[in-house]
Formats: structure tokens, sequence, C-alpha cells
């Protein structure tokens, strides 16, 4: 190596060249130097760029797919099918799916309940382990992984499904096993490979150099390594670049060995040697010989064909190429063919012969120095290989006119193979660097990022030049910049890769959040080089995440508030679902509902039908409805309807059955008030039915009668009869009204025909009528008002008639009936008093209910339609009166009319 | 022909009670009516009539237990009971409780007189 008198360090291969006379014989010798710096950087960015090829393949998040909590798969990224060799199906397939999990050993078949994600789900934890696993795909390639699956929590910490991450480390795997290879080749050379610290401390010893110097690596551990080293000889140890060189050792013995002694520096990230690395060859042979052969010229012509490099020269007088065994090596010559140079010029690859041809014409132009110096191909003749060569020569001119032509020949096509391989990867890593849908970012070991794929400087809609250093922190919102740069340094400081999100500003100005997940990279020599990282806008799932809560949010409102109670079964007929309102009826907590829970609460005798129905429901998909009785937390048997409808998940597929549950307890009340309404009007109807059609043949039979004075004398209970009839078809007239009243008020078709009359009249007549009627009763009417009210006579008075009938109904001990008008210029008040049997607390607000009828062994001792009361409040709520009772059972009731004197529409 | 019948009708309504007792004395028959359930017993075992009509549902009482009970005592057992009711499975139940005929409410009272005309011949 040479330092170039611009300071450019080069790497320089000596070469000696002979020099033939026209008989071919050596006549002297030129040195050729030759420049190789090019082709030694060129293997060295090969590795570093190979190391960030691999780099960048660890690096990338690789294969991610998530699952709900059965372990269905939800998601997975293109990495993740890249490394089943499969597509599975969203929704449907298990983690496990189709493909084969096989221990790293490659023996074992892991069943799928095995899988880390499996025991993940079961047991809702994240599984650290570094086991590597083998995948193998369907078409029976296999691959190592392994796989860093986390659960995924609620927001209340209940498990919704697990998130993995599958490492592809077939790589890895492959380098370790390369290394390891390595580490034997070299433990196993016979070459002596050693190091040694920038002190000149042995750090390494290998057989090698055990056979060689005769030390073992005991002995030389630690020792400094100038015991190997005579004096006088130049040590060459803290030399930044590789160097090859030929010197004498001492052996443990203490005799001088002969060595080739390969030198690479060992070189920390910060571009500082920390030590060095030599391999040794013994060449005390080839040295002895080496100084034989250098007595001749023969011996030197020998020596010169023993190295690499070919010499040529070509007489331009004569035009006879003469080329040195070497050189007709390197186009597959035999060493004593002749060389003809039209048959040569054929070996020339067709694409580089007239640049040949240009070249060889330029430098054999007297207005140029003559220098030659070309790369092309050839085809060598003995094997037809591509071979690329290196020319360098010189033209030697006589008065002007080109005389001799001579030069040196290398085969490099092993570097360009290593320049061709750099490019490759070079355009590999570029190639895969932005085309990648991932965004990628790369930092040096200065801790700043120098570079940003296409697709992240499309994303953020800047340049590189803008993104470079911190300058993408620019984009980064003001709120994450801080986290940004502190796990950055921290992860940095540890040189451990990192996940972490962010949000990025997009280049339609928009943030989004952005998951970063980044990977150290190392140095050929395995120091830490930075960082290089793959980026994925996560916004929309993010976004999605938090709609989904959201929504899950709103619909557990919904579900708590509503006044019916909600359920869901999966497609096993296992409840999974009740609402807080089915909780709160029953006090049943909600893990106790599930599977058959929820039917603890249901009664005995509907145990069994209600599932039953069910099952049969949902074998046919259909709508499913059914009644049964619960026993509530209170222990009150209330009745239930229950709907239900299957539901289909997001592919169609058949998910279960979502449905409701009404307390119909109220409902069922009433309809069985209106079962027993019906039965009592049919009772109340056929009564005087029965006694105007008993009458009226009774009467056919008097006057089918035949002795004329036995009718004559039966008159009188003809008259009674008729009467009797009259008197019927009146009760029977009042029911069918009352009931057509009901079906008025129901329709809304309840009108008010108003007019001023004097109430206490009213009251007054239809006492005293009453007072004929009921002779059993004592009827006392107390009289304190005086002048109109605007009502509906009739109305009014079917009030006071039901009220006063009501009075002596529930009064079948007491005589005494109290009947009061009252009021100011405002409002009038009817009381009616009795002292009858009185009603129960609980009934008291709900007789004034359609169909209602103070239950209990009464029942039947006071028959009646049950809606007269509901009538009575109806009428006085269309004058915008009110009606009132108090009552104490078996003490008696007071039924108060409050109406207005007149009503708003009047005045 | 019928002078020395006599007939006690259970009847709580007394438009249908009264109806009752008016035609079946129209018919020569000697009736005796009660609106009370709980008299029944009493009265029967006084007079022991030669028939009882009877309403299904009695205020207070049932009369299907009150026929039960009558039918049981050896004084009134042999007194044929013909029992009514507007009820719609009323006749199994009054002839499960030992009444010799029913008959359903509204009845034709030329119905009523046929079946007492049978029960008494």
């Amino acid at each position: 190596m040479v330092e170039s008198n611009t300071g450019v360090k080069l790497f320089l291969l000596v070469n000696i060249n002979p020099l033939f006379d026209k008989d071919g014989n050596p006549d002297g010798a030129i040195n050729i130097f030759q420049d190789i710096t090019e082709s030694k950087k060129t293997e060295e960015a090969l590795k570093v760029s190979e190391e960030k090829y691999r780099r960048l393949i660890h690096g990338l998040p690789a294969a991610v797919y998530t699952t709900d909590k059965n372990g269905i798969i939800t998601l997975y990224n293109d990495a993740a099918a890249e490394l089943w060799g499969r597509k599975p199906e969203i929704g449907k397939d298990m983690w496990c799916g189709s493909w084969k999990v096989i221990d790293a050993d490659g023996t074992t078949v892991i069943p799928h309940d095995k899988y880390l994600i499996a025991l993940c789900l079961k047991e809702a934890r994240k599984i650290s382990s570094n086991e590597i696993f083998i995948v193998e795909r369907p078409d029976g390639t296999r691959r190592y992984f392994q796989a860093f699956p986390e659960p995924i929590l609620d927001q209340d910490g209940n498990l919704i499904g697990a998130f993995n991450m599958l490492l592809d480390v077939t790589d890895s795997k492959t380098v370790e096993e390369q290394k390891a290879r390595l580490a034997s080749i070299v433990e196993t050379s016979d070459n002596a490979i050693y190091s040694n610290s920038p002190e000149g401390i042995i750090t390494t010893w290998n057989k090698g150099a055990e056979k060689l110097y005769g030390y073992t690596e005991q002995e030389m551990i630690g020792k400094p390594i100038s015991i190997l080293i005579p004096v006088g000889t130049d040590t060459m140890i803290n030399e930044p670049t590789i160097q090859h060189y030929e010197t004498k050792r001492i052996k443990k013995d203490g005799t001088l060995v002969d060595v080739s002694i390969s030198v690479s520096p060992i070189i920390d990230n910060k571009g500082n040697i920390i030590g060095t690395s030599k391999i040794a060859r013994n060449i005390s042979l080839q040295k002895q010989q080496n100084r034989e052969l250098q007595e001749s010229s023969e011996r030197l012509r020998m020596a010169i064909e023993s190295t690499e490099m070919g010499t040529w020269e070509f007489n331009l007088e004569l035009k006879k190429l003469i080329w040195s065994a070497e050189t007709k090596n390197m186009y597959g010559l035999h060493p004593d063919q002749e060389v003809i140079e039209e048959e040569i010029r054929m070996q020339n690859h067709p694409d580089d012969q007239e640049y040949v041809a240009a070249e060889v014409l330029k430098a054999m132009n007297p207005d140029s120095k003559g220098d030659f110096n070309i790369k092309y191909r050839i085809y060598r003749k003995n094997d037809n290989e591509l071979r690329w060569l290196k020319v360098q020569g010189k033209v030697f001119f006589t008065n002007g006119n080109p005389d001799r032509f001579i030069g040196t020949m290398l085969d490099i096509t092993d570097e360009q193979k290593k320049e061709q391989e750099l490019k490759d990867s070079v355009e590999l890593f570029t190639i895969m660097a932005e085309n990648v849908p991932a965004m990628i970012w790369m930092s040096g070991n200065d801790k700043f990022t120098d570079y940003f794929n296409t697709t992240w400087l499309e994303y953020t809609g800047r340049t590189l030049e803008q993104e470079s250093n911190e300058g993408w922190l620019e984009n980064v919102h003001p709120d994450d910049v801080q986290k940004c740069i502190s796990q950055y340094q921290y992860y940095y400081k540890k040189q451990k890769g990192f996940y972490m999100e962010y949000r990025l500003k997009r280049h339609d100005g928009h943030y989004r959040w952005i998951a970063d997940n980044s990977a150290p990279r190392f140095s050929a020599d395995g120091k830490f080089a930075g960082f290089i990282s793959a980026c994925l806008d996560i916004d929309d799932q993010k976004n999605s995440s938090e709609k989904i809560q959201q929504s899950e949010l709103m619909l557990n409102t919904i579900s708590n508030v509503s006044p019916v109670g909600l359920w869901m079964t999966d497609i096993n007929a296992q409840n999974i679902f009740v609402n807080e309102t089915w909780i709160q009826w029953t006090g049943v907590p909600l893990e106790h509902n599930f599977g058959t829970g929820w039917l603890q609460k249901v009664i005995e005798e509907d145990q069994l039908t209600a599932p039953a129905k069910f099952l049969e429901s949902m074998s046919k998909k259909e709508k499913y409805t059914t009644e049964f009785r619960i026993r509530n937390k209170e222990g009150v048997l209330r009745w239930c309807l229950t709907e239900g409808s299957p539901y289909y998940d997001i592919n169609g597929e058949f998910a279960g059955y979502a449905g409701s549950v009404t307390d119909i307890t109220e409902m069922k009340k009433m309809e069985s008030r209106k079962d027993d309404f019906i039965k009592m009007a049919s009772h109340e109807l056929k009564t005087p039915i029965t006694s105007i059609k008993g009458y009226v043949q009774l009467v056919e039979s008097i006057y089918a009668e035949l002795d004329e004075s036995k009718m004559l004398s039966s008159v009188p209970l003809v008259k009674n009869s008729l009467n009797t009839i009259s008197k019927q078809v009146s009760k029977l007239t009042r029911l069918v009204s009352e009931l057509l009243d009901l079906s008025r008020i129901e329709s809304g078709r309840l009108d008010l025909y108003k007019s001023k009359f004097d109430l206490a009249e009213l009251v007054e007549e239809i006492v005293q009528d009453t007072r004929h009627t009921s002779t059993r009763h004592i009827i006392n009417l107390d009289k304190n008002f005086d002048g109109n009210i605007y009502a509906d006579k009739d109305r009014i008075s079917q009030v006071i008639v039901n009220l006063l009938t009501n009075a002596i109904k529930y009064s079948p001990n007491d005589d005494l009936i109290n009947v009061s008008v009252y009021g100011d210029n405002t409002s009038a008040i009817i009381e009616v008093v009795d002292n009858g049997i009185g009603i129960d607390k609980d009934d008291q607000n709900r007789i004034f209910e359609r169909f209602y009828r103070v239950e209990g062994k009464s029942e039947q001792t006071y028959p009646g339609f049950g809606i007269g009361l509901f009538i009575v409040s109806d009428i006085i709520q269309r004058h915008r009166g009110s009606i009132s009772v108090e009552s104490n059972k078996g003490k008696g009731s007071k039924f108060k009319v409050v109406l207005p004197i007149s009503d708003d529409e009047q005045q | 022909m019928n002078n020395n019948k006599s007939i006690l009708v259970i009847e709580d309504d007394p438009d249908i009670g009264i109806m009752i007792k008016t035609i079946l004395e129209y018919n020569h028959y000697s009736v005796e009516l009660i609106e009370r359930g709980e008299e029944v017993e009493k009265v029967a075992n006084n007079t022991l009539p030669h028939l009882i009509i009877m309403d299904m549902l009695l205020s207070g009482v049932n009369g299907t237990d009150i026929c039960y009970r009558l039918k049981k005592e050896n004084t009134t057992s042999h007194i044929p009971i013909i029992m009514f009711s507007a009820h719609p499975n009323a006749e199994k139940i009054c002839m499960d409780a030992g009444a010799e005929d029913f008959i359903a409410k509204p009845f034709d009272m030329n119905e009523l007189l046929a079946k007492i005309n049978l029960h008494l011949s």
C-alpha cells in the first residue's frame, strides 16, 4: 500500500515483468504497479451490503398476523403469507390452518394446541420464547421461524385475540450454520490463523498456528506477538488495511521460518483498529525454490509464471505476439502453442471486439502517450468459459511510429464476479427497499438517519435531504416527538431493536399512526452499526379498532339500558352474552349465564321446553319465539317472551342466534283479565237473556191455555212477567251500552255532548231512583252545591249511577251509603262513601284500569264487567276532572269526583 | 198432577231465581227459592224436597261442593239434583260431583221442565 500524492491510500499489486528479446529470451524486467484499491473496496462494500441486506430481512416486521380469541385469523400480512406459503382465509382459518409446524430438529410435528399462539390465547399472556420452529409449507419447503405471540386485551383486560409476529430466521439459521462451519474451518485449517490486540497481545491462536510455530494455544494467548518476530523485522502491527507480505518468523525451537502473512485489521465502528488477524503460511520451501530459481533467467521466468499475472509483447514490426505461459493460460492456450493474432481475436466476446480494437488503435496513435488499459471478455479456448481480463500496456514509439507494444494481463473474472455480486446485492437491496410497501429508514452509527426509501418519501411527500438526519422528526406529531427521541436513544444505547408507534404527517397533511419496527444492524465484524427499520401505516387499523371500541361501547350502553333482556348464542346454542337488564332481572352475574347457565332462573316446567324449541328453530335457522317463566331475583314469577333470529358473521357464516326477552307478566295479567272479562260479559249478558226467555215462554204457555177462566186468572202473572221482561231488557241495554262505551273509549270516539245543568238536582234524582230499586240500603244525600256545571249530563249521570251501584254492590252487609255534593266557584265535588268490603291498598290505584277486578275469593261474589270504573274514570278525564279513592279493607270506600264547573272551551 | 212435588231452587241471581220459581209454580210445583249457598244443606235436610235445582256458581260457596255433600248425606243422597251453569266445561264437573242432570245457561224453560218431569217420574 502506498499513499498517493493526493493523500489517498492505494492498494498496489506489484509485479515484476520480464522483457524479452527478439528470440523470446528475457533481457530485463519492468516493474508494473497495479492499482487494486477499487477491487478491495468492492470486496468490503459487498460484505457490508450483504450484512445490510440480511438485516433488512430480519428487520422487516415480517410475518405478522392477528387472531380472535378463538384463534381464528383476523389479519395477516404478505410476509406471513410468504412464510406460510399459503393465504389462509380470514375469519375462518385457525392460526394453525392446514400447514404444519415441526420442531427445530425437524422431527416432531407439533400439535396445534401446543403452538405458542395457542398457549398465548389459553393463558392470555405474552409468550416470550426464543424457541425456533420449522413451518412446512404446502409445497413441502420449510422455513425456520420464531413466534412472539401477544394477547390482545380490551380495556377491561378481557382477552379478545392475539397478535403474533413470526420471525423468519431461516437465513440467520443458515448464517449460524455457516459461522459454525467457518469456525470449524478456522480450527482445522492448516494455515496458521491468529490475532492480536493493538498492543500486540495475542488473542486467538489456532491449531495451524501451533503446527507452524510450535506454540500451543495456552502458551500463546496473552503473550506478546513480538516473540515471533525476529529483531529488525518490520512488524506492521497496526496498519489499517489488509496486508500481504512475506517475512521470517521465529519458531518455538528458535529456528526461522519463511512465512507469507496476510494481515487484516479488526476495525470497530468508529474506525479504530482494535486488533489484527493474521493468516500465515509456511513458505520456506517455496522460498527456497525461489531463491534457486532466481539464479537463472529461466528460473526468473518460472518465477514470473508462478504469479498470476501474464505478460505479453506485440512486435508491431513483425506483427508477432509473444505471450508468457501465464497469458496463454488465461486464453486457454497450451504454453507451447503459437499465438496468432487473428485466432485469439476470435476468442473475444462479440460485444467487446470493437471496443478492444478501438482501444488498440487509440494506444498506437502517435499523438497519445501510448497508454493502454482495458477490461474485456474472452471465451477461454480450452473450456470455452467466459473470462474477464484486465490488460494494461504501453506502446513505445520510434520516430513517431509505434514500435513495441508490451504489457500485462490479469484474469479478473473472480473480481468482476464479486463486483457483479455487489452490484446485484446493492441493486437487490435497493429494489427491495424501494419496493416493499413498508416505509424503510436506516441509520448509521452516528445516530442519524441517512436513508429513507421511496415509499417513505412518497408517504411524507418530502425529499431525502429534508428527511435526513433529524429532519424526519419535523413531520412527527408534536406530542410524539419526545417519545420517538427518547425511545430511539434508549435503544441505541442498548443496541437493541424496538417497536414504537407515533403519528406522522402524511403528504396530504394528515397525521397518521405509524408502526415503526426497528432492528439493529451490525457490521461484518459484529459491531453495532445503527438501525434498519420498517414502518407501516396502521392508522386505519387503529381507527377501526377505536371505532369498534366506540361502537362496542355504544352497543353496550344500548344493550344495558334496554328495557328488554338481550342474549346471544354461538353456533352450538350455547349462551355467550346476556345484557345488564337480564342480569338485573335474574340477579345472575354475566358469566353464570354462559352456556346453559341462563336456564337456572327458568322455572322447572319450562326448563326443557324453551331450549327444545330453540334447538328446533335453530335447526331450520328460523325465527325463534317462545314464552317461559322465570323466578326473578326477588323470587317472583315473571312471564318472559323471547324472540331470536340467527345472525351471520362478516363472511355470511351462521354465527349463532341473537334475541330479546320481554317481561310480559303485565301483558299476561291483562290477557287473563280480558279472558275473565269475556267470561264475565257472557255471564252477565246471558242472565237477563235467560230471564227474558223464561218469562216469554211462561207468557206463551199461559196464552196456550185452553181453559179460558184459567188463562184469565193468570193475567196478573202475565203482567208481572212483562214487567220483569222490561226490566231485564233495560239491564241488557245498560250492559250493551257499557260495552259500546268501552269500544268507543278504546277507539277514542267517546264524544261528550255538553250543556249547562244543575248538578245537585241530577245527583238527587239518581239517589232517589236508586232508593227505589235497592230498598235494602239506606242512601243519605248531603247537598251543598248550588248552580250549574257545563258538562255532558248523560255521562255525568252514568258516573254517579255507576259509583252508587258499586257502593251498593260492595256493601252486602252494611246498608248505609253517604252521597254528598259540594264545591266552590271553580269545582264541583261528588263523594260516594260506603261502609262495605273496601279495597286493598295495592288495588286502589288499579281499579280504574280496564278489566281490572279486585281478585280474591270474593271474585265470584261480585260479578260485573270490570269496566265500570274504567269508563267512569275516562268520562271524568274527558271533563278535565279527577277521580280518586280512599279505602280501608273491610271498612268501606270513599270515591271522590272533582269536576270543573266550566271548562276552557266554554270560556 | 205435580201438586205434591216440592222443588228446592238455589240461585243467587234473584232475577233468574224468581223467574224459575214463577214458572215452576205456574206448573204446579211447590217451590222454595234460596239465594245463599250456605243454607242449602240445612234447608234440604229439613224439607227433604223431591228435587233440587242449583246453579254451579254460587255466592261464597261452590255449587259442586254442596252437590257432593248432599249426595254423601244419607238423608239427601236420594234427591235428584239438576245443575246449571254458563261455564263451558261445567257439565262434566257437575256430573262428577254427583248431579243427576245438567242444563246449560241460558236455558230453555221447556227443556228444564222436561228434565224435572223426567227425574220426578
